[in-house]
């Protein structure tokens, strides 16, 4: 089996995330005669055929994944996603309205979902339910018992002997939308400063990202009840770090986007010979046997020589990484689930001669790759009335159009091509552009397009940027689609929009009975899926 | 009886197991106190369980500097004065010798056990207090006599009362066994002050205290200013805490001895962040002078409750406001009204925006409120289940169920944010008016990491808030049953609210000026349609106009508000506008909505002109408007028309003004330009004055609805019916239009209601009101004050 893992772009490649969930794969999967191969998006030529049994979307939130995927799902092939991250389940949440929309639009194309964890599973179980779900638990580097037996005996008797308790936190300690990360340290440290009633001083290390030291998250870790030091993370880092701390401190927050995130920080501490502690919500329940919930407990067991994590339970720690995170176990795992949906019936492609006019509105924020994209895919790429890039669309305006005046519109060749009879008839060739290919002009009166309220172009100089933005958002992708609407006979049109909050009523998708069908009969496929 | 003699002052014999050099080099107090080392171990060091000498130390050695040395962030944590190595701050880390702060020079809290096992060695010749309890007994100071130790037992009783200790925990204990039991003052008794003199003046005065940590006290002292001789003057402190889950169980968490010359600084290391600390003071000869209970340590700068000593602080000294507001609390806590209970026999948190992390759920702060006002805080009762799946599964979990219901108590319902105010906690006279069930309340509002205090907001009585779908996020408290024939507290006379009593602390994440939570906090999911069975709002829109660029923009953006049906549009032109404009606005507005447009004459009057408004505004509600107001979201009217309908006393309703700008780096930031008009001040120095301003409200008031004493026009729904009722008294005088109609309305018996839920932009330079006080006499009656001032939202800038 060929599974391809499509990325945002090549330096994607070098991220924690890649290097954790599909580096650690991939030998695996070749050992047993498979292949895991991470392509940039970029890279895929949307007019040649698939070449994969599995295409799998990681983390790409825009409109390329889903083109890509439309036109993989009409090819027949397996199309998923890789569910790394809660931002989809924020209903109401202003910052993430195009990552739901991107998941609203994506969702009905897909096969299948992979996640890392049984939350996350069931919070996918919630909102996508006609869709296939597998945890694909994050494969730890490695478990090496000697190791961790020689680490763990010498950590623990060196806190015996010099009554120090040595505490790390890793990791990134900062997102731009939650607080987690050194904000969790701060909040659950309270419970780290008992072991001076018990004997022993604690001292914190903390290895993270420079972008989290903010002033307010320095004044946290000022405010720390514990003598700590700071270090920047690096992959070494981390592993002398976890190599020297008896306990890894691992607190977790019960916000939605922490209690489903993956098992991995825990497991890492745990190959790496470190005792786990984990305060808050219970995200290492299913590793309850390693991770303590109470420092005092830890101290106890310290004492007794009896520590969760010693040389006497690394063979109980091999055994509950069988189930979960053994990346031997999990790329076979994988595999036999892929497995199911490869024999599974594909969607019916549709008819030939009867696929629509397919366009993609670039609304306030898009970038060229979009573009280029859907010019691969032979879709329309549309400037919207307020987008101001200058690449060659297939229909722009040329001025901002305002309201009951007449609307100036340009199209490419392609564009005027795909019109229907009567409008191509009053475009002019207005000009030669890129290529020297014709530009068409054609202007509508504004009585054609009725109701719509177009916010008028602001007064040089005024307004500033993001609240007119806002505020006109919804009215421009209206009049685009609108202006659509009568170009084209019955197009599907896709919009563009890679910021928040740049939501409104008239952005919605249309309904699309096609992809509705194929939608439904995909529930049928999991449905089935289940059943076997 | 014949007691022994305390050692000596002056006997400096060499001691065995003293190394002088070591002992003075590792306590840097030593060498503060003026005292040789050998008299300083003999009457204080061993007592306190310090080693003589290295060889006797069983303390954690510092690491080897192997982590952090390397580190391209070291730089910046020593900035911040915190990236120390493990057990640098033992000895003389921090205590340079041109540094006048010491640390403590032990990070280790002995137990109640190690102090049993070091007071037999030292305390058994001596009388002394003794705290009984399952676990046995803690011996406390070392007295001349029993007089003596009765005299020093006032803050010790306290302590009792205050964390319920049983009769007959407490005693003086002579060497020879004799116990003489000490009675814990009951209610109606008198109660003794909660600091001893010496404490608050003399030698030992402590100047200031403070949180340099979550757990660490850092207090100054002013020295002993004139040296002097006197064996009998006080020399060291110590200091006792006991964890919440065993409250009896007093244990030494430190001590320092005194300085000869001040200033001194000093480290004390809680064991307990809130739990109540009690102080000895040490005499030269090594006997207990006296007691200090300091019962709230949170009230000092840095603590949780900061904020709360703040809004009440009256004095410049900030430890004599300590004991002021301490004593004022243990009063109403221990001898309040004797037939009252405590006023809050509940505490609820609303779970919907929790994260956990917040103080409420730490341990810390739950074992203290169970300690001290046998409180637990439990999931608030409307909190709808699985609303964010297992995160709030876990947080119901852990709270745990609610306690049986005391049917007279009130049940103090808290934003996850929040912690309850001590004034709260132990007030016995806090009551809801009569007619109320449930309603929101004062509270105040604190920086969430440095718990500096940010907002004092006496928030009035708001029944209808309580009922508002929209999560409060300020704290209301509840009748804990509905039933008409519930009973109330008897209560002594007092008015419904003890104002300033604030109810909670709120300590809200700061948001970056940047965040586009702040343009949108919550958007609509789905495709919005009419309310099934609710028919649009008809609307009149007034609109102050001067740019017919801007009126397109504006009246753009009214025509895609939903759940409204625009009746008419009234153009106020604002300035010298000129004809030709006025017409340009009106064609403008022709070509984006075809309903009747009515025009003022243009001139040069600045204000709306509300005659000409209610005679040509025929509906229900009508939308005061600016041009420069940026509607961005098409649901705010509709929210706005459903704050006004729900409550019929309301004149008028205002959202949240934001304004954009963009620093130099071509980052945008988003603050507050409007959120209402705020009383700020009265005076009668030439004239009864009462000044109005508009303050930036977004830590203040984040995300609710308060009543103002007006709603600018830039943006607000007001009644015609209030304006009616208003315009009826209106005398002839000028003046910003909106404050007087929010004054008049008031004064017709409407209230105004601004919200930071619901908020649009404006374009318009950021320019905030300020001090307005243009009416006087003609049309403010110093005798309506009082009932304006306690139907509106108080807002007061805390510092310190």
């Amino acid at each position: 089996m060929k599974i391809c893992c499509l990325i945002k772009d090549d330096a994607w490649r070098k991220t924690a995330g890649v290097r954790i969930r599909y580096d650690r794969l991939m030998p695996h999967l070749k050992r047993q005669g498979h292949a895991l191969e991470l392509v940039a998006i970029d890279a895929v030529d949307p007019r040649t055929p698939p070449e994969a049994d599995i295409y799998l979307f990681s983390k790409i939130h825009d409109m390329r994944s889903v083109m890509l995927a439309t036109r993989l799902h009409e090819r027949g092939a397996r199309v998923g996603i890789d569910v790394v991250d809660d931002y989809y389940s924020h209903e109401g949440d202003a910052r993430f309205t195009h990552l739901r929309r991107w998941f609203a639009m994506m969702t009905p194309l897909v096969d299948f979902a992979l996640c890392s964890c049984p939350n996350m599973a069931q919070l996918l179980e919630r909102l996508i339910p006609s869709t296939a779900c597998h945890i694909l638990y994050d494969p730890f580097a490695a478990l090496d018992a000697d190791h961790i037996t020689r680490t763990v005996a010498v950590n623990a008797a060196r806190a015996r002997a010099d009554k120090v308790l040595r505490i790390g936190w890793f990791g990134i300690g900062d997102n731009p939308h939650f607080d987690l990360g050194l904000s969790d340290v701060f909040a659950f440290a309270h419970g780290l400063s008992a072991v001076r009633r018990l004997g022993y001083s604690p001292v914190l290390e903390i290895l993270t990202n420079a972008r989290a030291l903010t002033t307010e998250r320095l004044e946290m870790l000022a405010r720390l009840p514990l003598p700590w030091t700071l270090e920047e993370w690096s992959e070494a880092g981390e592993a002398e770090l976890i190599a020297r701390s008896l306990v890894c401190f691992l607190p977790v927050n019960a916000q939605g986007f922490s209690t489903v995130k993956s098992l991995n920080r825990c497991i890492t501490a745990l190959t790496g010979g470190a005792q786990a502690l984990s305060v808050g919500f219970p995200l290492y329940e299913a590793l309850s046997d390693f991770v303590y919930r109470d420092i005092a407990a830890l101290v106890a067991d310290l004492e007794a020589d009896k520590l969760k994590l010693r040389g006497e339970t690394t063979g109980q720690l091999v055994q509950a990484m069988v189930q979960r995170g053994t990346p031997r176990i999990e790329a076979g795992r994988l595999v036999e689930f892929l497995a199911e949906r490869v024999v599974a019936p594909p969607a019916p492609a549709p008819a030939p001669g009867t696929e629509p006019v397919n366009a993609v509105i670039h609304a306030q924020n898009s970038h060229s790759n979009i573009h280029k994209m859907a010019q691969r895919m032979g879709w329309l790429s549309v400037a919207g009335p307020y987008y101001r890039k200058t690449l060659h669309y297939d229909v722009w305006f040329p001025e901002v159009p305002r309201p009951g005046q007449p609307v100036e519109i340009r199209l490419s060749p392609r564009a005027w091509a795909l019109m229907g009879a009567d409008e191509a008839a009053h475009a002019q060739e207005a000009e030669r552009g890129a290529n020297d290919e014709p530009v068409y002009a054609l202007r509508i009166a504004p009585q054609r397009l009725t109701a719509l309220a177009l916010m008028p172009p602001p007064p040089p100089g005024t307004p500033p940027p993001l609240l007119s933005q806002v505020a006109r958002f919804a009215g421009g992708v209206a009049f685009c689609h609108a202006v659509l609407e009568l170009l084209f006979e019955a197009p599907r049109i896709h919009i563009s929009e890679l910021c928040p909050p740049f939501r409104g009523p008239d952005c919605l998708e249309p309904p699309n009975p096609a992809r509705d069908m194929a939608s439904t009969e995909g529930m049928q496929d999991a449905d089935a899926a289940r059943g076997a | 009886m014949a007691e022994k003699s305390p050692p000596s002052l002056s006997a400096d014999e060499p001691l065995e197991e003293l190394d002088a050099q070591w002992y003075r080099d590792t306590y840097p107090d030593v060498a503060l106190s003026g005292l040789s080392p050998e008299t300083h171990y003999r009457l204080f060091g061993r007592a306190m369980g310090r080693p003589g000498a290295a060889d006797q130390d069983q303390r954690p050695a510092p690491l080897p500097a192997s982590a952090g040395q390397s580190l391209s962030l070291r730089a910046v944590a020593d900035c911040f004065g915190q990236a120390r190595s493990p057990g640098s701050n033992r000895g003389h880390a921090l205590n340079q010798a041109d540094s006048p702060l010491v640390t403590r020079p032990d990070d280790l809290l002995p137990s109640a056990q190690d102090h049993r096992r070091d007071a037999a060695d030292h305390l058994a010749d001596a009388v002394r207090l003794e705290i009984w309890s399952e676990d046995g007994s803690i011996a406390l100071g070392r007295f001349e006599s029993v007089t003596d130790a009765r005299c020093a037992a006032g803050p010790l009783l306290l302590y009792a009362r205050l964390l319920d200790l049983p009769a007959g925990a407490l005693s003086v204990q002579e060497p020879d066994g004799t116990k003489h039991p000490l009675s814990v003052p009951g209610a109606g008794e008198a109660l003794p002050g909660c600091a001893m003199a010496g404490i608050k003046r003399g030698p030992a005065r402590l100047e200031n205290g403070w949180y340099s940590d979550e757990t660490t006290l850092r207090f100054a002292l002013a020295g002993w200013q004139a040296p002097t001789e006197d064996e009998t003057g006080p020399a060291l402190l110590r200091f006792w805490q006991a964890p919440a889950r065993a409250s009896a169980n007093l244990a030494p968490i430190g001590g320092f001895t005194l300085p000869e010359a001040g200033p001194g600084f000093f480290d004390m290391s809680l064991a307990d962040p809130l739990m109540p600390v009690l102080i000895e003071l040490i005499d030269r000869q090594g006997h207990t002078q006296g007691l200090t209970l300091l019962a709230f340590p949170s009230l000092l700068r840095g603590g949780l409750h900061a904020a709360e000593r703040a809004a009440h602080q009256m004095g410049l000294h900030p430890l004599d406001e300590i004991w002021r507001l301490t004593d004022a609390l243990l009063a109403e806590l221990l001898d309040g009204p004797h037939d009252a209970g405590f006023a809050i026999g509940h505490l609820e948190v609303d779970l919907r925006r929790a994260t956990g992390a917040e103080r409420i759920f730490a341990e810390p702060l739950r074992d203290w409120l169970h300690a001290l006002f046998g409180l637990a805080p439990a999931p608030a009762s409307n909190t709808p289940a699985g609303a964010d799946g297992a995160g709030q599964h876990y947080l119901e979990t852990l709270l745990g169920e609610a306690a049986p219901r005391d049917a007279a108590a009130l049940t103090l319902v808290l934003p996850p944010d929040a912690i309850p105010t001590l004034s709260a906690l132990v007030s016995r006279r806090l009551r809801l008016p009569e007619h109320c069930k449930a309603a929101t309340g004062p509270y105040l509002v604190a920086d969430m990491i440095s718990s500096r205090p940010l907002w004092s907001v006496a928030m009035p009585v708001l029944e209808q808030l309580v009922d508002n779908e929209t999560p409060p996020c300020v704290p209301i408290l509840r009748r804990v049953f509905d039933t008409p024939d519930a009973p109330d507290r008897p209560t002594t006379p007092a008015p419904d609210w003890l104002v300033p009593l604030h109810l909670a602390l709120l300590a809200p994440v700061r948001l970056p000026s940047n965040d586009l939570i702040r343009l949108a906090p919550m958007v609509r999911e789905s495709t919005p349609t009419q309310t099934k069975g609710a028919p649009p709002e008809p609307l009149t829109v007034v609109l102050s106009a001067t740019d017919p660029a801007l009126c397109a923009r504006a009246l753009t953006a009214l025509v895609r508000q939903e759940g409204i049906t625009l009746e008419g549009v009234l153009i106020c032109p604002q300035g010298q506008l000129r004809q030709a404009q006025a017409d340009e606005i009106r064609t403008s507005l022709g070509g984006i909505w075809d309903g009747p447009v009515w025009m003022l004459p243009t001139g040069t009057r600045q204000e709306v002109d509300l005659d000409k408004v209610t005679e040509l505004a025929q509906s229900d509600m009508i939308l005061m408007l600016d041009e420069e107001v940026i509607l961005q979201d098409t649901q705010i009217l509709k929210s706005l028309s459903r704050l006004l309908q729900a409550d019929d006393t309301a004149a008028s309703v205002g959202g949240m003004l934001l304004h954009e700008g963009t620093l130099k780096d071509g980052s945008t930031v988003v603050v507050a330009a409007s959120g209402g008009l705020f009383p700020e001040a009265v005076s009668f120095l030439t004239a009864p004055r009462l000044a109005v301003i508009e303050p930036d409200i977004t830590t203040a008031l984040p995300d609710t609805v308060y009543p103002v004493i007006a709603n600018s026009f830039a943006l607000c729904l007001v009644r015609r019916a209030a304006l009616l009722a208003a315009r009826a008294g209106r005398p002839d005088v000028s003046g910003p239009t909106d404050l007087w109609f929010g004054l008049a309305s008031h004064a017709a018996g409407w209230r105004n209601l601004a919200t930071t839920q619901t908020r649009a932009g404006t374009t318009r330079p950021l320019t905030r009101r300020d001090q307005i006080d243009p009416f006087g006499l003609s049309c403010l009656a110093p005798a309506t004050w009082d009932s304006l001032l306690s139907s509106v939202t108080v807002l007061r800038e805390l510092r310190g």
